[in-house]
């Protein structure tokens, strides 16, 4: 079965002269337990699908169907379940909560997820962040941050890691880190992988990459040998 | 609330520490004026009821000239279960009234304060209030119609509760008057009154009444005593409404605004929140339970600060009156009532400015936020005009406006603050016009003299001493089933300004009157069983009476004969009346002594007044400093950017100043117009059958009022300016808050 599977997607923003249409009819199958790279220019529409992906949003039109279930008739609190539950993000701008330090903004995630504090260290852990837990996130470096939030993300142990350019943010030696981790936790735990970047290179670690533009699916391609991260140049 | 909600709640409250701390001040202060007075209520409604119930205090009283075997007949009567008889009179030395009262057992029995009830007729028990003002205690010895008497108690009383006379007289100063008990033979004679217990009704005791002949029959109700008591209660629960209304309405305006600001600049946090999985309803609770600490906090707070003000202000009011046992008492009922409103009062505050925030999807919330489009002002429309204005003008003219919520807030702020002075000032100066009013301008005799009824053909000794004396006939009469005196006057009377040329087709009704029985001049009465015109309605603060002519009398009366019973008189030394009064046996009242009473009855209300006065300004500095700093955070990158753009300190506080100005301009008048209309509710409150208070305000009261919220504004102002020379450009221009 499919991890996910879109049917006629579309998604527009405002009205009449204002009109956007950011996603057009897309149709995909999204197989699970894979690393996806979704890539496309600025505008393209693929912060747009992931949030679809991730119950962030509703669409316009079309469905959306996780392992079979159509999510876009989930009502609030169901979409609220979901994304507890089965889905854990990483944001460009990292979005933790600056009144927590770095340990309690995992922790918010996991005791929402009615998961214990260990499970919180242990994923502070696996970014390597242990020793910086108590730290408030303006007293971590922007790497430091994005780590916090893939442990934020990873912490309740979620089905789909959605990324909206992780990197995006930060240097390049940075960046790989975070690459990295976010592998290195697809390989370990099995998470299926989504992440979206306009960086053609970052693409070469993907299993699969789905090209966009303008709001449409212009490929779908398998990448028979992904590269590590640590061999991506951008 | 899972313990990282939790904390996190804690934490965000560091950000808007100093709105929290104004609400929570204001909480404090209306739950502790609110708490304050209505533990007062509560404890003077129960301590004062103990009284009456512990100590027998008379369900009915008869005036007159009685035997046993009248006492008996009333005893005896339907619906009575005890009677006994008791001479009181009254005894002037100088410029103190005494009233001796011979004992009663098992009605209106004094509360001993202190010693034991007299047992011989050279004993006495004395009222607690004038054996304070006299410094008089157990042991002492006072003189009573040149009869030593020791006192072997001081005592409080149910009749006494009040240091009234009577119904016509002023509250009288305790100095002045006081409350002897004194064995039944210290007097020789026949009892002039027999109080009575029993569950009987007005018109059953009036029956009885006149089956013993007595003069008057007066039901606890009607009783002075009881109804000052009664309309105190009602006075201290009105008062203590006010102040936390309008604090809380500003409580509600406060949090609303600082939420939705709050709100603004945690858009994407929220967002993320919802992201991670947290529910709306978490959300909400997470904001509502910031407010509902801090109205906890506040109200908790204020409860502590009522129980230790309490006692202050039973100190203050005890110059009223007097019931044994009242002082502070915890009710924690009220408590609790009080804190849980204030927490709801918070909570709804909150839904009402998130609600819609918080709902939509967290990919919206975490987009920024569209930039609100702008708009044109009003009197940009008059362009002619508009062209004209400076830019600083104009950018404060449409800064004003820019948020509505902060705008009104800090409108409400100075116009609820203004209100509040004006009325706490009004009050003063109702309580000033009133006393001048009546004594300086409605009243116009010297002395009031009550004797016993005489023909009018027969002139009282007394009235030899004095230069001008006009007579009259106080009568009771019946309205509406409830009892009212009558004035009969002559038509050259002139101790009193009414105009007496309207005495002869009709009554002559003061404005209260009016009001209560719904009539105006011209329209038709009904007293006792006649229906008689009302040929004009006057202003009467004390003493209200009704009044007509001794012709026209006699179409309310039937078989009326033409007696008078009280003397008005002015132009002599009434140095003499003690003398006069014990030779020819009646009592009177001198005006100077009345508006002393008053006087220092009201000087009694001026703490309360400066607590008002108080609460007033700590409510404009609060609201005007959280609003004013809201307004200013939200600004300061605009501020950053006019200093990179050249703009001076003096320039931005010039805009700021017109922006403060604007809002004065239109608030304070509101202020008073708000301030005169609570004026004018707390009146009604403050008026009754025996006093009636007018609603006035001097021009100086708007001045200081109005002086006051500008003070306050430019107080602001100036820790703003503080706060904009703060602003680091550099740092600041890297973050854009709203």
């Amino acid at each position: 079965m499919n991890l996910y599977t879109l049917q006629s997607l579309s998604k527009d923003y405002g009205e009449g002269d204002s009109l956007v249409r950011a996603l057009r009819n897309v149709n995909l199958e999204i197989p699970s337990g894979k690393f996806v790279v979704i890539l496309g220019a600025s505008g393209s529409g693929k912060s747009t699908l992931l949030n679809m992906l991730g119950c962030m949003d509703n669409p316009t039109s079309g469905r959306i169907f996780f392992e079979g279930t159509d999510i876009t008739s989930y009502n609030k609190r169901q979409m609220t379940q979901f994304r507890k539950t089965t889905i854990g993000f990483v944001f460009q701008s990292y979005n933790l909560l600056p009144d927590l330090s770095a340990i309690e903004n995992v922790e918010i995630s996991t005791e929402m997820a009615g998961l214990s504090r260990k499970d919180a260290e242990y994923a502070l852990a696996l970014v390597g962040l242990s020793e910086r837990a108590g730290h408030f996130p303006g007293q971590l470096s922007g790497g430091e941050q994005q780590r916090v939030s893939i442990a934020r993300a990873i912490a309740k142990r979620p089905r789909v890691l959605l990324c909206d350019e992780p990197t995006g943010a930060l240097d390049f030696e940075t960046g790989i880190k975070i690459l990295e981790v976010i592998k290195q936790i697809h390989m370990e735990q099995g998470t299926s992988v989504l992440l979206v970047t306009h960086s053609q290179e970052i693409a070469k670690i993907a299993d699969i990459v789905i090209r966009m533009r303008s709001g449409e699916i212009i490929s779908v391609t398998g990448n028979a040998e992904p590269v590590e991260p640590c061999e991506v140049v951008w | 609330m899972e313990r990282m909600t939790f904390r996190l709640m804690f934490r965000k409250m560091r950000h808007h520490l100093p709105q929290l701390i104004g609400i929570g001040l204001l909480v404090m202060v209306g739950t502790a004026f609110f708490v304050t007075l209505y533990t007062i209520y509560l404890s003077y409604d129960r301590r004062a009821n103990e009284l009456f119930i512990n100590q027998c205090y008379a369900d009915v009283t008869f005036y007159g000239s009685f035997d046993e075997y009248d006492v008996a007949a009333v005893e005896s009567s339907e619906g009575i279960t005890l009677a006994r008889g008791r001479i009181v009179h009254d005894f002037r030395n100088g410029d103190i009234i005494l009233r001796a009262v011979s004992l009663t057992d098992e009605i209106n029995i004094p509360y001993i304060h202190e010693g034991t009830l007299p047992s011989a007729s050279n004993e006495c028990a004395l009222l607690k209030k004038h054996a304070q003002a006299h410094g008089t205690g157990v042991g002492d010895t006072i003189v009573l119609q040149g009869k030593s008497l020791r006192v072997t108690a001081i005592v409080a009383s149910p009749e006494y509760v009040y240091m009234v006379q009577n119904e016509r007289a002023m509250m009288a100063r305790p100095d002045r008057f006081g409350v002897v008990f004194v064995t039944n033979d210290f007097f020789n004679g026949t009892y002039n009154e027999i109080a009575a217990l029993g569950e009987i009704t007005k018109d059953e005791a009036e029956i009885i009444g006149e089956s013993i002949g007595a003069a008057r029959t007066v039901t606890q109700d009607n009783q002075v005593n009881k109804v000052l008591f009664r309309e105190d209660l009602k006075q201290i629960r009105t008062f203590s409404y006010i102040f936390p209304l309008v604090f809380a309405f500003l409580i509600v305006m406060v949090i609303y605004v600082m939420i939705k600001r709050t709100l603004a600049l945690e858009r994407r946090q929220i967002g993320v929140c919802k992201a991670l999985g947290m529910t709306e309803g978490r959300l909400l609770l997470l904001y509502i339970a910031q407010t509902a600490v801090v109205a906890l906090l506040g109200a908790v707070f204020g409860c502590v600060a009522a129980a230790l003000l309490c006692d202050t202000i039973i100190g203050f009011f005890s110059v009223m009156f007097e019931v044994p046992g009242l002082a502070y008492e915890f009710y924690p009922v009220l408590c609790g009532c009080v804190i849980l409103a204030f927490m709801a009062l918070s909570a709804v505050s909150v839904l009402i400015g998130a609600r819609k925030v918080l709902s939509p999807m967290p990919a919206e919330l975490m987009r920024p936020r569209m930039p609100s489009g702008g708009k044109q002002i009003l009197l940009e429309k008059a362009a002619f005009l508009w062209k004209r204005l400076s830019f600083n003008t104009r950018y404060a003219l449409k800064s004003a406006l820019r948020n509505k919520g902060r705008f009104f807030a800090v409108l409400l702020g100075m116009c609820g603050s203004c209100a509040l002075l004006t009325f706490a000032l009004g009050f003063f100066n109702s309580a000033e016009y009133t006393q001048t009013a009546y004594f300086d301008g409605f009243a116009n005799y010297d002395v009031m003299m009550e004797i016993s009824p005489m023909p009018m053909e027969m002139a009282h000794p007394v009235e030899e001493k004095f230069d001008v004396i006009n007579r009259a006939l106080m009568i009771p009469v019946k309205i509406d089933g409830d009892e009212y005196p009558l004035l009969v006057v002559e038509e050259n009377f002139d101790m009193q300004r009414i105009d007496t040329s309207r005495i002869r087709d009709g009554v002559l009704i003061p404005r209260h009157y009016a009001r209560k029985w719904n009539v105006e001049a011209g329209d038709t009465l009904r007293i006792n069983d006649a229906d008689v015109t009302v040929t004009a309605v006057f202003e009467q603060n004390f003493g209200l009476s009704i009044y007509t002519g001794y012709d026209y009398v006699k179409e309310i009366i039937r078989d009326f004969v033409p007696v008078y019973n009280v003397i008005f008189a002015r132009g002599a030394d009434i140095s003499e009346l003690k003398d006069l009064s014990l030779r020819y046996s009646f009592s009177y009242s001198t005006l100077p002594d009345d508006k002393n009473s008053f006087a220092s009855l009201m000087e009694s209300l001026n703490t309360l007044i400066w607590f008002m006065l108080a609460c007033a300004v700590i409510l404009g500095l609060t609201v005007l400093y959280a609003v004013g700093l809201m307004n200013l955070s939200s600004r300061e990158y605009e501020y950053m950017f006019m200093g990179v753009m050249g703009y001076s300190l003096k320039n931005i506080m010039n805009a700021h100043i017109k922006e403060t100005l604007i809002q004065l301009v239109i608030a304070i008048p509101f202020g008073f117009a708000l301030g005169y209309g609570i004026l004018n509710v707390v009146k009604t409150a403050f008026s009754s059958d025996n006093f009636v208070l007018s609603a006035a305000k001097y021009n100086e009261s708007y001045a200081y009022a109005g002086i006051a919220v500008i003070l306050m504004s430019a107080l602001v102002a100036v820790v703003s300016g503080f706060y904009v020379n703060r602003l680091n450009i550099v740092e600041g221009l890297k973050v854009i808050n709203e």
